[in-house]
């Protein structure tokens, strides 16, 4: 009897003990523990770092529409918002400003953070952690460039949200890429950072360094600069617009692209953004675009008749792929004027749908069956590497090795090479080559026109002469979430 | 045929069901005893109505012995002729008679009204009304509300003070939303626990209220805490009708009914919208296409709605049975809308082992068959404008595979309505399965040893097809989909196995209760789903997915998909109560959860809960008060959980497929940290003070009760904005962050205003209070912003309202609290001119000059409900209303102005005459309008037909309706939206019509 009462208490014990068992039974997703082992697990996690980095075509307006190349204007009660386009170009943001949030969490968590977590993951692989740590750099160089004082926050020890000085930053991504540079790839790695992309890279860095931490560096650009074009890998396409074709995997003149794909990689959707509703019509396309980003008469206008690369620029009467003319909703013919009369036009504007040039730098893809299109990002140019190359030699007192690196360029367009240069001659051809692909805020600030109004190189929208707007406010909604961010001067 | 008399019974000696066989137990014992002065007693038992009353238990007090009515009420007992006979039946005031050696007593039976007696719901077992000192209400199935009801809240709309059930529109596929006492959660879910005959967790939009018996709604906490970490919302228990032992009985319920559109929204017609083109200065010239055409007639129509359900039930002595089928067919009022719904249900009961064991069983199939529609067609019927044709033969306002339909190519987000909704298809056909099985065993006569194992699952295959038709992308046409997974957010499989251990006994005036119990769930969600496109025939559809050229070029990613998950809950529980002298009552209970889903650090919490009553009435000064029949006190607190709002699996950290990653030349899947993980992560804890007064007075004419509760809810669970500390990896964590208060006051009366003979006016009124405050939204490393903006969607065609935020989360306001700029007047230019409510010079209307601009939630709910019965027939109506809630209407900020629209699209009628002229949408207290209202929700007329001696045991007909009228200040068509979630209170143009309905219905049993 007082055995069977043993036995009972046990039993009665044992299914008590599996009656509260609380582990989870984890199904179609994995534990963190242990994957990683084989190539293509090892491969697969290289995939997160890259594919946010196809989030750039959406956060690249932080770089375009605030300056005198592009703008998004409210057109009736379209591309309102709530007032962010108008903000953006107007530098009138203000710290609640959401796109600016979505930027942050871009560069932090899609980014830095996502590649803090998968650095452990790869461990012992010093290829897939070279790559890793050159694509978080990427990321802090950006938030160096955009929000200067910002935490370091790595793989390893504590993860502390205390802000770091600009300098502190620029140092840590120096020393990140030129770590990385021995493990990485000399071959070309379509779409991924090679040795050459990290080079370019450092180049961005040190052209810049004047503004990032107080002192210039324009030799180490130059090094940087030699150490991409010497490698040998790249060339000048001969035509432009090969760069921004919807099969561009084939230009050999990107260092750095970001492969966008139709089905399978969706983001690339300049043409709607900037096409009206219309112009449907002329490209085939599969829906109605969205008529909002445009360009501005002073930058139209600052190209020559002559220069190839005007042609980016879509402008006139609008017909459709049969030769009809288009109408916009006032039913007038649709025509894309050079001029835009307000930043904040109604119905009763009576170009309010067709103002401004469009942006056609990146080829349509007509009869496509999608919004998103084929054309890969050109991240880092050659073209690019050649106009840093040339501005830091210019800036050196090098005259002559400065117009070795640009007039190629010019020449490409189609225009006379240079006999001389200027600071202000460098940046504007600087806009021209490289308008839209999302450097033209980083070269005004460098050039110290970002914030000026009313000068050359300013949109006639912009009256905001704060000068504090050359670095972006850290998002309330982070500072609220982190007590150690520290908000930048001025917001 | 089925009016056996007893002794035929005795004689025949086989069970059938259709027998009253209850007896033979009795005749059993009694033949077996001598007893010198055993007499037959038989008579009849008649309701107020004089009708005979089928089923009554008459039964010889002090002993086991008895018999049941047959059809007509008639009984036959034998009984010592000095014995007392006692008369019972559910919902009538039983009566005890001394035979006093008659050998006839009729006798009429009187509906309980006092309901002191009753027996209520209270979770894992039953407790009599007048010992409960919680706060639970209960409604039996008598007391339904008349009308239409659709689902089984609907039933007890305005029946329960504190219950608020709104919806937006009357899609017959949408569903209400239900909030006990306020808003409860942030994001966590702010539904009540549902339990449906014991079982915990089951959607019940679907049950067809004829199968219901009773809704018990357990209010507080005190009483809910029994539930535990699901409990923080309240807990709504449903009993469904069991069979007795006694007479068989068929019932059969059903209406047919039409719906039509309450109110059609002012649109301009193509003669207005030529005016107003003209007026405006614009000159539309060939653009007129010369129809007239009003879309939003072209997309809705009458509906009708049909009800059948049957049911049967009998029983003998140890086993009883009810079994019903059910069949609802209910059209939309917008074309194409359909939900159609087949019920099935068998509930048995048997008892064995002398009585000691008592098992019973559910089972219960729901087949649900819906069409779903495509709200953006609600948008399309305004921006399109009246004077283009639905249909036409210009190839040059045609989709290129010229389907006929009239599209404006080129224009953008302006589709043809009537094409949209033609050329989708869209169905969902869900099963829903419960299936429970309850023992109880007598171990002694005071301890019951119980079990209950249940097994549920809820899966929707949902087939939806796009033609190629419409304008629109060319990737989505000829798009087919089939999916097959959770329908209403519950689990596709389910396993419940709870065993319990009940005590109760007598000692002297002491009555005490307790209870034990043990819970283990196991719940799993899976879905799957596939699909194609680029069909190069519509005659396909969804029916072969196979034939798509979709896949084959290479378009879809998201060609197949599946998903599964689990979580296991696991719970102790107990609840001790004490009743003495029928004065002073007691019930403490105190529940252990654990669950998978909790963080590493917080995998189990505790809800404690005590409750005390006193019975006033029942003191020797109160007894000679002859105007007061029950007076009782109740003060209580409980501590509850919510947990709905954590999915499976968020406290780790995981790894998942991600986006497609560029691998030379090939698109494969990367992996990726999935989720910022939160180890600490626990349930919402919901602590509730309340106390109450229950009061019957004048005889019992009039009874009611009062109740203040406050309501505070810590630990919320939000999505804030990750510290970097963490290392996230997406913007948010799920993290226990808010704390919210929510306070009322309850009224609930119930008065038999007249009672002259043949007419009773009976009015019972349900009003509540409510007042929510977000307190806090920071705890721990987790620092929310001290406002949270909630962005709303205002639907298809909608311009330049991207991320505009109208509703806020902040301390100090209500939740979901309407935010925005203040308009100072219109400038003659037709702007807003703006308050600069930060006073620094600068208008920023979406920044920092913007402030609190209206409370959405109505500060006031009550309703009125009225029952006239003269003779044999009745009349009932619902009287419905919020007050003081606030409605932001997005619509007329959208097309209550005078630019912008025409003549590209159409708009309001009161465009015309509108002073505005600015294009600017936004947050903005112009729009803000007065929510309240007053609808007479539904209504009957009945008539009895007397049955005496007839074939059947009651015949009804009725002429009922559903929202007959409204009275409003509101401009937009109709006041009622969907209130209870975080961005509540946002009136747009893309919601679905709000219907009026009558029916025509009959109510048989035999």
């Amino acid at each position: 009897m007082k055995k069977s009462f043993t036995y009972l208490a046990l039993a009665g014990a044992i299914t008590m003990a599996s009656c509260t068992n609380l582990e989870e039974s984890i199904y179609g997703v994995i534990p963190q523990e242990g994957f990683g082992n084989t190539p293509e697990q090892l491969a697969a996690l290289l995939g997160p770092a890259y594919s946010n980095v196809r989030d750039a075509s959406w956060n690249w307006h932080n770089h375009e529409v605030t300056t005198d190349v592009m703008l998004v204007p409210t057109r009736g009660a379209d591309w309102y918002d709530g007032g962010n386009w108008l903000n953006y170009h107007r530098h009138t943001w203000s710290t609640l400003h959401g796109p600016i949030n979505d930027m942050w969490g871009w560069i932090f968590e899609g980014g830095i953070n996502t590649i803090n977590q998968l650095i452990p993951q790869v461990e012992g692989n010093a290829p897939a952690t070279a790559e890793l740590r050159a694509v978080r750099a990427f990321y802090y160089l950006l938030a160096l460039d955009l929000f200067g004082n910002v935490p370091i926050i790595t793989e390893s020890g504590a993860a502390s949200a205390a802000t770091k000085t600009r300098a502190e930053v620029y140092a840590f991504v120096e020393t990140e890429l030129t770590a990385a540079l021995p493990n990485l790839s000399e071959a070309k790695t379509y779409g991924r950072i090679n040795k050459w992309a990290a080079q370019a890279l450092l180049a961005k860095l040190y052209i810049n360094a004047q503004v990032y931490k107080g002192s210039p560096e324009w030799a180490k650009c130059v090094a940087a600069c030699d150490a991409v074009i010497n490698s040998g890998q790249y060339s000048l396409e001969s035509n432009f617009f090969n760069n921004f074709s919807i099969n561009n995997e084939g230009s050999t003149e990107n260092v750095w692209a970001i492969p966008f794909d139709k089905n399978q990689a969706g983001g690339m959707t300049i043409a709607y953004r900037t096409l009206h509703y219309a112009n449907q019509a002329t490209y085939g396309l599969a829906d109605t675009p969205w008529n909002g980003f445009c360009s501005l008469a002073d930058f139209y206008n600052s190209f020559e008749n002559n220069d190839l690369r005007k042609q980016m620029f879509i402008t006139g009467l609008q017909k459709s792929a049969s030769g009809a003319n288009l109408k916009d909703a006032l039913g007038n013919d649709l025509v894309f004027t050079i001029d835009v009369p307000k930043d904040e036009m109604t119905a009763q504007d009576v170009t309010y749908q067709g103002a401004g040039a469009r942006l056609g730098k990146y080829q349509i893809q007509t009869n496509n069956v999608r919004t998103d299109q084929d054309n890969d990002w050109a991240m880092l140019r050659l073209a690019d590497v050649h106009l840093m190359r040339g501005e830091a030699k210019f800036r050196l007192g090098d005259q002559a090795g400065a117009l070795a690196d640009v007039n190629p360029i010019r020449q490409r367009a189609g225009l006379a090479p240079a006999t001389s240069l200027t600071l202000d001659s460098i940046l504007e051809e600087r806009g021209r080559e490289l308008a839209w692909e999302g450097w033209r805020r980083n070269d005004l600030v460098r050039f110290g026109k970002f914030t000026e109004v009313g000068g050359k190189f300013t949109s006639k929208f912009m009256k905001n002469p704060a000068a504090h707007t050359a670095l972006f406010p850290i998002p309330q909604q982070r500072i609220d979430a982190n007590p150690g961010l520290k908000q930048n001067p001025g917001y | 045929m089925m009016n056996f008399s007893y002794n035929a019974d005795r004689k025949n000696g086989h069970v059938g069901i259709t027998r009253l066989w209850q007896t033979v137990l009795a005749l059993l014992i009694s033949a077996g005893m001598v007893m010198a002065q055993e007499i037959t007693v038989t008579g009849v038992v008649t309701d107020a109505s004089g009708s005979g009353m089928p089923g009554v238990a008459v039964t010889v007090k002090g002993t086991s012995r008895g018999a049941n009515t047959d059809v007509d009420g008639r009984f036959s007992v034998s009984a010592p002729g000095s014995a007392t006979l006692v008369f019972s039946f559910v919902g009538y005031v039983a009566q005890e008679i001394p035979v006093n050696n008659r050998s006839t007593i009729d006798i009429k039976l009187a509906e309980d009204t006092k309901a002191l007696e009753e027996v209520v719901v209270v979770g894992y077992g039953t407790q009599k009304r007048k010992e409960i000192s919680g706060t639970v209400s209960s409604i039996s199935s008598k007391e339904f509300n008349s009308g239409f009801n659709a689902n089984p809240l609907a039933a007890v709309q305005g029946k329960v003070a504190g219950l608020v059930i709104s919806q937006t529109g009357s899609d017959p596929n949408a569903t209400a939303v239900v909030r006990l006492r306020g808003v409860g959660s942030l994001s966590a879910g702010s539904d009540p626990l549902y339990v449906v005959d014991g079982v915990p967790g089951v959607p019940i939009q679907n049950i067809s209220p004829n199968d219901i018996e009773t809704i018990d709604v357990l209010r507080d906490a005190s009483s809910a805490a029994i539930y535990g970490s699901r409990a923080s919302n309240g807990v709504i228990i449903i009993t469904t009708k069991r069979g007795r032992s006694g007479r068989a009985s068929v019932d059969y319920n059903g209406f047919v009914g039409v719906d039509q559109i309450a109110k059609a929204p002012a649109y301009m017609n193509a003669e207005e919208y030529r005016a107003a083109t003209q007026k405006f200065g614009f000159n539309v010239g060939a653009d007129d296409k010369g129809a007239d055409t009003n879309w939003f007639e072209e997309i809705t129509r009458k509906a009708i709605i049909q009800s059948h359900n049957l049911a049967f039930t009998g029983g003998t002595e140890n086993f009883s049975y009810r079994a019903s089928l059910g069949y609802l067919g209910q059209q939309g009022v917008v074309k194409k809308s359909n939900y159609e719904r087949i019920s099935a249900r068998i509930n048995l009961d048997q008892t064995a082992l002398n009585g000691k064991l008592k098992i019973s069983t559910s089972l219960s199939a729901i087949l649900g068959n819906r069409d779903f529609i495509n709200y953006e067609a609600f948008s399309y019927s305004i921006t399109n404008r009246p004077t283009d044709p639905v249909y036409t033969t210009d190839p040059a306002f045609q989709t290129p595979s010229r389907a006929g339909y009239f599209e404006r190519l080129g224009d953008f987000s302006i589709f043809n309505p009537v094409a949209l909704i033609d050329n989708t298809t869209n169905e969902g056909k869900s099963v829903e399965y419960l299936g429970n099985m309850n023992l109880r065993y007598n171990l002694t006569k005071d301890l019951v040893i119980g079990a209950n194992g249940a097994l549920k699952g809820y899966q929707q295959n949902t087939s939806y097809y796009l033609t190629r038709v419409p304008k629109s992308g060319v990737v989505s046409q000829g798009l087919a989909q089939i999916s097959n997974g959770p329908a209403y957010n519950a689990p596709t499989d389910d396993k419940l196995l709870e065993l319990t251990l009940n005590y109760n006994k007598t000692l002297g005036n002491l009555n005490i209760g307790a209870l034990g119990g043990y819970s283990y769930q196991d719940v799993s969600f899976a879905s799957f789903s596939a699909r194609n496109s680029n069909f190069i025939s519509d005659e396909i559809g969804f029916d072969n997915l196979g034939a798509g050229a979709g896949l084959a070029l290479g378009q879809r990613t998201d060609a197949v998909g599946s998903f599964r998950s689990n979580y296991k809950l696991i719970s102790f529980f107990g609840r001790v109560t004490a009743a003495l002298n029928e004065k002073y009552f007691a019930t403490m209970s105190l529940r252990r959860d654990g669950s998978t889903k909790f963080g590493a650090n917080n995998k189990w919490g505790l809800f404690p809960a005590a409750s005390v009553g006193w019975t006033v009435s029942n003191e020797e000064f109160l007894k000679t008060v002859p105007a007061i029949d029950n007076l009782k006190f109740r003060v209580n607190y409980g501590q509850t959980g919510n947990s709905e709002g954590i999915r499976p699996y968020t406290t780790l950290a995981l790894l998942g497929a991600g986006a497609r990653y560029y691998d030379n030349g090939n698109w494969l899947p990367s992996y990726r940290p999935i989720q910022n993980p939160n180890p600490d992560l626990k349930w919402e804890v919901n602590e509730n003070y309340g106390a109450g007064i229950d009061f019957s007075l004048f005889n019992y004419r009039l009874s009611g009760s009062m109740d203040y509760f406050i309501r505070n809810t810590r630990d919320l669970l939000y999505e804030i904005a990750a510290p970097l500390s963490i290392r996230p990896i997406v913007p948010n964590i799920l993290a226990n962050v808010g704390s919210m208060r929510n306070q009322g006051f309850e009224l609930s009366l119930d008065g038999l205003i007249i009672d002259k003979g043949d007419f009773k006016w009976q009015g019972i009124i349900a009003g509540a209070t409510l007042k929510n405050e977000v307190v806090a939204l920071s705890k721990g490393e987790f620092l929310a912003s001290d406002a949270i903006f909630i962005g709303s969607d205002l639907g298809a065609a909608t311009r330049g309202t991207s991320n505009v935020p109208f509703s806020i989360i902040r301390p100090g306001y209500p939740v979901g609290a309407l935010w925005g700029a203040r308009v100072l007047e219109i400038d003659d230019q037709g702007k807003y001119v703006l308050e600069d409510i930060n006073g620094d010079g600068v208008i920023d209307e979406n920044a920092s000059d913007r402030t609190f601009i209206g409370n959405p939630l109505p500060k006031v709910t009550a309703s009125m409900t009225n029952n006239f019965t003269y003779k044999n027939f009745n009349l009932s109506f619902l009287l419905n209303g919020n007050f003081g809630n606030k409605i932001y209407n997005a619509e007329r900020m959208q097309y209550e102005r005078q630019v912008g629209r025409i003549p590209a699209e159409n708009t309001l009628k009161s465009a015309v005459d509108s002073p505005i002229r600015d294009d600017r949408t936004g947050s903005i207290d112009y729009f803000v309008e007065d929510g309240s209202f007053v609808r007479l929700a539904n209504f009957q007329f009945a008539y009895n037909i007397p049955v005496e001696g007839k074939t059947f045991t009651r015949a009804q007909v009725y002429l009922s309706g559903n929202n007959l009228f409204v009275l409003t200040k509101f401009k937009g068509v109709d006041p009622e939206l969907s209130t209870g979630n975080s961005n509540s209170g946002i009136y747009t143009k893309q919601q679905f019509p709000k219907s009026r309905g009558f029916q025509l219905g009959v109510n048989l049993s035999f």
